[in-house]
């Protein structure tokens, strides 16, 4: 993969570390996820997220629903996961409408929307890794991410870079 | 390439003062909520120059409590926080 397209050529400090586990795929828990993210590049932190499992959702390239994988069954789970713009809401997803209503009401009350704040991520340099095993599981390889994800890892790795910091699960 | 809602309107005026040419940028974060008050604020500093000022319109609370604060933190120089009107605060910071 290629290194982090940090377009604005932000260089966090390093001194304050926050890393996050983006176990989650949920519309409301990657908007957590996001919105602590940014705004913590933002006042200077050094920022990881470790995506794995349904959180793997969030940096697929393909936004949509689409037959992403390697074999049959991850190709259909693929689908049915969708990417970022498929993602549900945890709580009263009302067959896939909430999501439409939650953008639609943060765009009305000027809240950042969940792309915007992907975008603002990978703006501030945050660095994005995913979760090799996971990937495994769902036939997924890196070309199938967007080219801002950094590289894939194992826990000893994620465990490392986490170190002197602290790491939040979502 | 920035994404469209984080591409901001240059508003650039030439100062000249201390025998420096510095320009000031103006960012109204009046109607943003959290986390972009801060994004915003440190995407648009890291857009200036060294020397460069950066005039921010922000509300109380979190806002005014914290950008300035923040900013420091990150090694810019905060010149003046002054009040406008309302609940309406100036933050002038240079880089």
């Amino acid at each position: 993969m290629g290194a982090t397209d940090n377009t604005l050529g932000i260089q966090p400090k390093a001194q304050k570390k926050l890393s996050l586990i983006c176990f989650s795929g949920d519309f409301d828990k990657l908007v957590a996820t996001f919105t602590l993210a940014t705004g913590a590049a933002a006042v200077g932190y050094e920022v990881n997220i470790f995506f794995t499992f349904w959180g793997l959702d969030a940096i697929k390239k393909k936004q949509g629903r689409a037959f992403v994988g390697k074999g049959f069954l991850p190709k259909l789970f693929g689908f049915f996961m969708g990417g970022l713009r498929s993602a549900p809401v945890s709580r009263l997803n009302f067959c896939g409408i909430s999501p439409k209503i939650f953008r639609y009401m943060m765009r009305k009350n000027n809240v950042a929307t969940l792309e915007e704040l992907v975008e603002a991520a990978k703006v501030l340099g945050i660095n994005l890794y995913a979760c090799e095993m996971a990937m495994h599981i769902l036939g997924l390889e890196t070309s199938d991410f967007i080219h801002e994800v950094k590289g894939v890892l194992g826990v000893a790795t994620f465990l490392e870079l986490s170190e002197g910091g602290r790491t939040i699960f979502i | 390439m920035l994404p469209h809602s984080l591409n901001y309107q240059k508003e650039e005026e030439q100062y000249s003062f201390n025998k420096f040419k510095m320009a000031t940028y103006k960012l109204d974060i009046t109607r943003e909520h959290c986390p972009m008050t801060f994004v915003k604020t440190k995407i648009q500093l890291s857009k200036l120059n060294p020397g460069d000022v950066l005039e921010v319109l922000l509300t109380e609370g979190e806002p005014l409590q914290n950008v300035p604060k923040s900013a420091s933190e990150q090694g810019f120089k905060v010149l003046e926080v002054s009040h406008v009107e309302g609940l309406v605060h100036k933050v002038l910071i240079q880089k």
